[in-house]
């Protein structure tokens, strides 16, 4: 019997036999559905943190406070403890604000934007261009993408449509005119864009990149003042975030109090406050939560398909022995017989994977749909509100999916299917003929 | 020439613990172009004896031979290739795919036969179909047929590789008395074209269409 007849069997009983064969098909596509669910949210997750981990924000300490007096003693600590890729201080972790960049190319007219410092241990990774170095001043890093009306707030209130970005790519090697606005000043600077970023990997589009150097040049032109001796740390990896805070705490940098100027007096005082740590909207924390659950999810969805396949197969192979009797008594080989319903059960198996991603694919796009709406209405409740929030932060994350994953899901599952057809069917085939078409 | 030949043929089987000799001394040879009725009453053996002489058991002792072959010391997968070649089986339940149609039914045991390609497997297929008055309910399904015509796609199907010996378990026992003798004629018609004809059956009206007639009590067959 050659290889294409046993194929154009197998096919004609996994095909025609729908009703037998929904039996294990049904199931299979609804824990295949949740396994991809599961894995889908996973590996979002993880790449998402992977992703925002190299977010400047994500990875600083705020907080550290100092008087004048103890300034050099904590910078000298600081420069022992290891992980720390930059530290500044309030003269040059911000400007008073930098408003708009005027002048873009393509018919836009300007963006709100906000600047974080960097130096080139800080430099965010670019899609083009370059980082930032030690040496560079009146340079930028933007994103890919920018929001060109600065009248529009981007939150989930007003969500970003397509068309209100401007290409940051156009952008790159020209100058950016930025209004910087002071208490009572006001300057325009040109910039030179040297590199463009993805906005997407950075959870941000409106934020650019300036050397902490210029900062302070700008603060100093712009004679700012600030009311409190701060600075703040940037670890180098967000894993690391824990450690260098203990150390800091450990070293006596990290306290509990803030020291601020008084206006009225013009002499420091302490403000007891009890948290100095970033935190993120949707912090990292909370994904590796969300990770975790859904690990245990697609770990669980595992045993219960494994369990549906020995159990389906158990039933389909005693409903259909008969069957199996007839071939025998037809004069087909044991092994024939083997061969030909282990590939119906294959075949069953890759048409319930397909059916399966495609109303996974289908559930996707209908469950997008659902929260955009959501996320769309008009707030009726606070409840409502807090859903929509966390729609919104959660809708940020790209939807990502691991093949490698589903190509190895899908492969265990085919062995483990012909497998366990394998030995069914043994058991079964080794009665007697007239014992068999009597089951 | 004596197509199946049972020399001492003894069989049992142990239930609860208790031995239950089902066929005892069995001596017989079944030969082409004649037409056997196996009678007896309910449980008297007939089902297990016709059973062996197609293979799907065995003796627990005593020869069996199919063209001068002994059958007990055959390995499976060569008794699967005599029941390929030599025998057609046809059963009282009709053991019909349900999923498949008239013609594909009487087609599957034609897979296994390298005599047949595709051309081959076709023809051979609708002269089946022709012989059995099915022409019109080729590309019907098993539950679209009246019991009569069931049973005639089972003996297509048992037909398929032109085996020289039909084996027939109550063939007629699902049907109505019409349908009994139609099929009682197909059967005969195949021993007068030369092929052994074994039929176990209740029915007095095989009788009728039987060459010879053997009755089976307290596992003898006389």
């Amino acid at each position: 019997m050659n290889f294409s007849t046993i194929l154009k069997l197998s096919i004609q009983r996994a095909i025609k036999n729908r009703k037998r064969n929904a039996i294990i098909l049904i199931p299979l596509i609804i824990i295949i559905i949740l396994i991809l669910f599961s894995i889908t949210i996973q590996y979002s997750m993880q790449s998402y943190v992977i992703d925002i981990g190299f977010n400047i924000n994500m990875r600083t300490i705020s907080g550290i406070n100092y008087t004048p007096a103890d300034y050099k003693e904590i910078i000298e600590k600081l420069l022992f403890i290891n992980n720390i890729d930059m530290i500044v201080d309030q003269y040059e972790s911000r400007i008073v604000a930098i408003v708009t960049c005027e002048k873009f190319q393509n018919g836009k007219t300007d963006g709100k934007v906000y600047e974080t410092p960097t130096n080139a241990k800080t430099s965010p990774e670019v899609i083009k261009g370059r980082k930032i170095s030690d040496d560079d001043q009146y340079v930028i890093i933007i994103p890919d993408k920018i929001y060109a009306d600065s009248n529009t707030n981007r939150t989930f209130e007003n969500p970003i449509l397509e068309d209100e970005y401007i290409n940051g790519e156009e952008l790159l090697g020209k100058n950016i005119r930025m209004k910087i606005e002071g208490d009572n000043k006001e300057l325009y600077k040109d910039f030179k864009v040297i590199g463009i970023y993805d906005s997407s990997k950075y959870d941000d589009t409106q934020t650019i990149y300036i050397p902490k150097t210029t900062i302070k040049l700008l603060n100093e032109e712009l004679g700012a003042s600030f009311s409190e001796y701060y600075m703040n740390v940037v670890v180098d990896k967000v894993e690391n975030l824990n450690e260098v805070r203990n150390k800091l705490t450990e070293e006596g940098i990290l306290k509990k109090t803030k020291i601020q100027i008084d206006a009225s007096s013009d002499k420091e005082v302490g403000i007891e406050e009890t948290n100095f740590i970033s935190t993120t909207n949707l912090n990292i924390e909370t994904l590796q939560i969300i990770k975790n659950i859904a690990f245990f999810l697609s770990v669980s969805s595992f045993v219960i398909l494994i369990f549906i396949l020995v159990a389906t197969n158990v039933n389909k192979t005693y409903i259909s022995a008969t069957e199996l009797g007839v071939l025998k008594i037809e004069g087909y080989k044991d092994k024939y017989i083997q061969i030909i319903t282990i590939f119906e059960n294959i075949i069953v198996c890759i048409i319930s994977f397909i059916i399966a991603f495609i109303l996974y694919k289908l559930l996707q796009v209908i469950g997008n749909f659902l929260i955009d709406c959501i996320i769309q209405k008009e707030t009726v409740s606070l409840t409502l509100y807090k859903i929509r929030e966390q729609l919104f932060l959660i809708k940020k994350i790209p939807q990502k999916i691991n093949y490698s994953i589903v190509l190895i899901i899908f492969s265990i599952i085919i062995l483990i299917e012909s497998i366990n057809t394998f030995f069914i069917n043994k058991r079964v085939l080794k009665k007697n003929i007239s014992d068999i078409i009597k089951i | 020439m004596s197509k199946i030949e049972i020399v001492n043929g003894y069989k049992e089987y142990i239930k609860n613990k208790e031995k239950i000799v089902v066929l005892n001394n069995i001596n017989t040879k079944f030969e082409e172009g004649k037409t056997y009725a196996i009678m007896g009453n309910s449980g008297s053996g007939k089902t297990t004896l016709l059973n062996i002489l197609g293979t799907l058991d065995v003796l627990t002792s005593g020869k069996m031979l199919i063209d001068s072959e002994e059958i007990l010391r055959l390995k499976e997968n060569e008794k699967a290739y005599i029941r390929m070649k030599k025998i057609g089986f046809i059963f009282q339940e009709f053991y019909l795919n349900q999923y498949m149609t008239v013609q594909e039914n009487i087609m599957q045991p034609m897979y296994i036969n390298k005599e047949y390609d595709k051309t081959a497997k076709k023809q051979r297929t609708n002269e089946l179909i022709e012989m059995m008055g099915l022409s019109q309910r080729k590309k019907h399904y098993p539950k679209e047929l009246s019991g009569g015509e069931q049973q005639r796609v089972a003996i297509a199907r048992a037909l398929a590789n032109k085996p020289d010996i039909i084996l027939a378990d109550e063939p007629t026992g699902n049907l109505d008395k019409n349908n009994e003798q139609k099929i009682f004629e197909i059967l005969n018609s195949l021993s007068k074209n030369g092929k052994c004809v074994i039929i176990v059956s209740h029915s007095n009206v095989v009788k009728k269409y039987a060459d010879i007639i053997l009755n089976l009590e307290e596992g003898k067959l006389k």
